[in-house]
């Protein structure tokens, strides 16, 4: 292509002189991309690790029931590291110590919470059909109906459509409760091996018109 | 289009992409990109391959533990290989996806953690404490290194995360509590009616015509079973025993090349100085004090004379004379025996106080006499020749097998048995080696069956082999009429009279439900109800089809509810569901409340984690590659039959 060396290096030159600010600056753009990654990776890690050991108190002391101590923790999770996976999942026991020991509205609140705020969408999803249930707990059936129906519970079809039949049975709506449960039996016998809901086929049947 | 691109190579756009293309490179690592791409994969998760490999090992130790847990009830026919090699796989995937999740969710385990687990771990602790040389040495008799054991205690504990935090989280409300327990203590009182079949058998009759009809419409019903005659050859280790011949010379022989087993005991000549331990530290100083001077060349037998506490040696310089291992207590005896000659011994304690020892000479051993051992060494070697024989004629007979599929009588040559002959095997039953579901498996297989082969050599238990081919074969044959028409009759006289009892039973319920009297109309038949009862849910006094239905009822409005259940062949019920009691104030106490909160909230969070994999699933990419119905282990081993022995029978041959 190039008569001689000298030409080749003049065709060189003049390309430098043309694209050399464009591949110092593509440089650049690459280095910044990757060190930017790699930073942002390693703040991740770190709050992941600070927030798994705020979780480990949680799970090793929630059979202490110790409500207010797991609250702090619980809360601190979710203020500080609300973007871990771990906030949800605090929030979730703590939830359940808070249903046990009849802090309701405690327990809704934080239930909603990781219905909304959960890194791991599945994990929400979970949270939804629980918050709809201690709705169900404070005699608001109509709130559990609302919260079931805000959202795409995907495969949790039985045990929502379940809580769906308690929330209709509560306001008197038979016909309602029955098909409810009727669907949840339906999609829980889909499921191959799931464990079996003895209790809903208790509920379902208690209101049976006749036989099956 | 290409030629474009060749002047552009040159310009800036070129660099812009070789700069892109490195990032994804820097970032990853080149080796993402090629890993794994070849093998063949039985399932894909998010991008993530499940390999074949790791597929059959996971399913074979499946196998295993099936096979351990069932002991003899253990059937291979009756086993749904499909079926299990699906739930193999779903569980390797439902891992496989939580794992993933855990990784996404950035689930960090601590090397705290993972040690703090490992060491809590009972196998690995010795005396309630963790035993590092243990742990090592179980990984390794395992086949494992500590680093894998590690990654996947790292890798449980990541999953363990989820499960528990959805398992543990779960929770049941008071209200879910009083509603459940109301359900559960119901009570419900019914009475029901029986209509039997074999009443109403002598009321109906069955024609000759019917018989005949019946017969020529459902003539494939009665056939014989297929049946077949097989000869067979069998070796057996009984059989290898017999053709032991052990000589004099052999048991010389074995006799001269294991001298070492037939030694009599080691003996010692053995000198010992007692010292009390009246005064434990005194008579330890004196003891090392007595050492030191005989080391620096005093006498042994003297200072034994002089200072020795046991009177029966001191008199003799200590001598204890001849000491065979176990004479003395289990201190001394342990010193005696690892002793060089002439070297005098630390302190020993025992319970007699501090001993010097030395070891005068050791005696060397003599020989058992050849009489003496003879019996033992007959046996061994009697033993060890029918195995070689055994093997070897196995081998021998697989090569035949092999070689000359269409002829069973060389076989039998080269055991130097008779062919023996056995008939009347059908797929499901049979005598001697047809009690064997893989000899009836083999004999009604291709290659045995259809292209006349021998079979390969079948193992039945671990010492015995046979070889079977199939000399004639009787297929399953219908049946004359005449053979069987006191069956056929009999049936339709059966399916007659279970209509009669059919619409006697619906008379029955019609009439009850109109009038709500079931005893009534019952009586109206010349029929009994059962009396009233009241029963529970978990009620240990009634029939479970029969108590499960009641509970599926709806509830009886102004009348009874009366349903008709058919129970079995001969017998319908007719139910009437009469009341139902509920528990309006059900008063669980505290302890009870509390056990039925945990056990619900138990199972509740079984269910919701079992459907939050459900629904990982579902919002993943899993594909699933594997056939189904297909083995895809036996994939290439698909018999060819072209005259030549099919190449499983090769397999055979390769392996004694």
């Amino acid at each position: 292509m190039f008569t001689s060396d000298e030409e080749a290096l003049d065709a060189i030159k003049a390309w430098w002189r043309d694209n050399g600010a464009w591949v110092v600056a593509g440089l650049a753009i690459g280095i910044a991309v990757v060190a930017g990654w790699r930073f942002w990776e390693a703040s991740q890690e770190r709050s992941a690790q600070e927030a798994s050991a705020l979780y480990e108190q949680i799970r090793t002391q929630a059979a202490l029931q110790d409500r207010e101590q797991l609250r702090e923790i619980a809360a601190q999770l979710r203020d500080d590291y609300g973007r871990t996976a771990y906030a949800a999942q605090g929030a979730l026991r703590y939830a359940a110590v808070a249903v046990e020991t009849g802090e309701l509205e405690e327990a809704i609140e934080w239930l909603r919470w990781a219905k909304d705020n959960s890194r791991d969408e599945e994990l929400g999803k979970l949270a939804t059909v629980r918050l709809a249930r201690v709705h169900l707990a404070l005699d608001d059936p109509e709130s559990a109906l609302n919260t079931l129906d805000a959202r795409d519970l995907g495969r949790f079809a039985a045990l929502a459509e379940e809580v769906r039949g308690d929330a209709l049975y509560a306001t008197n709506d038979r016909d309602g409760a029955r098909e409810a449960y009727r669907r949840a039996m339906d999609a829980h016998e889909d499921d191959d091996d799931a464990p079996p809901r003895p209790e809903l086929e208790m509920k379902y049947y208690e209101l049976a018109d006749s036989e099956e | 289009m290409l030629q474009s691109i060749r002047d552009n190579i040159r310009g800036w756009v070129a660099w812009v992409v070789v700069i892109f293309l490195s990032i994804p490179f820097a970032l990853f690592g080149i080796n993402t990109y090629f890993e794994g791409t070849f093998s063949d994969n039985v399932a894909e998760v998010d991008g993530e391959e499940i390999t074949n490999r790791e597929f059959r090992d996971r399913y074979q130790s499946q196998l295993q533990q099936m096979r351990q847990a069932m002991g003899d009830a253990y059937d291979p026919d009756e086993l749904d290989e499909p079926a299990l090699r699906r739930q193999v796989l779903d569980a390797m995937i439902q891992r496989e996806l939580i794992v993933q999740r855990a990784d996404r969710n950035r689930y960090d385990i601590t090397e705290e953690r993972v040690a703090r687990e490992i060491q809590n771990i009972p196998a690995f602790q010795e005396n309630g404490q963790f035993s590092m040389e243990r742990y090592r040495n179980l990984l390794r008799a395992q086949g494992m290194s500590t680093s894998y054991f590690e990654d996947q205690m790292r890798r449980d504990l990541k999953t363990d995360v989820i499960r528990s935090g959805i398992a543990e989280s779960a929770f049941v409300t008071d209200k879910e509590l009083d509603r459940l327990a109301a359900l559960e203590r119901q009570q419900r009182r019914f009475s029901f009616v029986n209509v039997q079949t074999d009443d109403f058998l002598e009321a109906v009759s069955v024609s000759d015509e019917e018989v005949e009809a019946y017969f020529e419409e459902n003539r494939d019903d009665f056939r014989t079973d297929e049946e077949v005659e097989l000869a067979y050859v069998e070796l057996s280790m009984e059989l290898a025993r017999e053709r032991v011949e052990i000589s004099e010379d052999d048991l010389r022989e074995a006799w001269e090349g294991q001298q070492d087993r037939f030694l009599e005991d080691e003996e010692r000549m053995v000198r010992h100085i007692l010292l009390d331990d009246e005064d434990p530290d005194a008579a330890e100083e004196k003891a090392r004090e007595l050492k030191s001077r005989i080391e620096e060349g005093e006498s042994f037998e003297e200072l034994a004379r002089d200072y020795s506490t046991d009177p029966g040696s001191a008199e003799e310089g200590g001598s204890l004379g001849t000491v065979s291992r176990g004479d003395m207590v289990d201190e001394v005896d342990e010193v005696i025996f690892e002793l060089e000659e002439g070297v005098v011994s630390d302190p020993v304690r025992s319970q007699f106080g501090f001993h010097l020892i030395r070891v005068d000479e050791i005696l060397a051993r003599e020989p058992v006499a050849f009489e003496d051992a003879r019996n033992e060494l007959e046996e061994d070697l009697r033993e060890r020749r029918a195995e070689e024989i055994y093997f070897d004629l196995r081998e021998a007979l697989a090569d035949e097998a092999f070689q000359n599929p269409e002829d069973i009588a060389p076989l039998a040559d080269i055991l130097g048995v008779d062919v023996q002959s056995l008939s009347g095997v059908t797929r499901d039953s049979g005598e001697g080696i047809a009690e064997y579901s893989e000899v009836r498996r083999e004999a009604f297989s291709d290659i045995v069956l259809n292209e006349g082969f021998n079979s390969d050599p079948i193992e039945l238990d671990d010492d015995r082999v046979v070889v079977i081919r199939v000399m004639d074969h009787k297929p399953a044959e219908r049946r004359e009429l005449a053979e069987v028409r006191d069956e056929v009759e009999d049936h339709l006289r059966r399916e007659k009279a279970r209509e009669r009892a059919r619409d006697e039973a619906r008379g029955l319920l019609e009439q009850a439900r109109e009038t709500g009297d079931l005893a009534g109309a019952a009586a109206d038949r010349g029929l009994e109800a059962s009396e009233a009862r009241w029963i529970e849910r978990q009620d240990p006094g009634v029939d479970t089809d029969v108590r499960d239905r009641v509970f599926r009822l709806g509830r009886p409005g102004e009348g009874a509810r009366v349903e008709l259940m058919e129970r079995d062949e001969g017998l319908i019920s007719v139910l009437a569901l009469l009341e139902v009691r509920d528990e309006e104030l059900v008063e669980l106490d505290e302890q009870e409340r509390t056990q039925q909160r945990m056990m619900r909230a138990r199972q509740l969070g079984m269910s919701e984690l079992d459907a939050y994999i459900r629904e990982l699933w579902r919002v993943s990419d899993v594909d699933v590659l594997l056939d189904e119905e297909e083995d895809p282990f036996d994939a290439d081993e698909e018999p060819v039959n072209e005259g030549a022995p099919p190449p499983d029978m090769q397999e055979g041959g390769g392996t004694p």
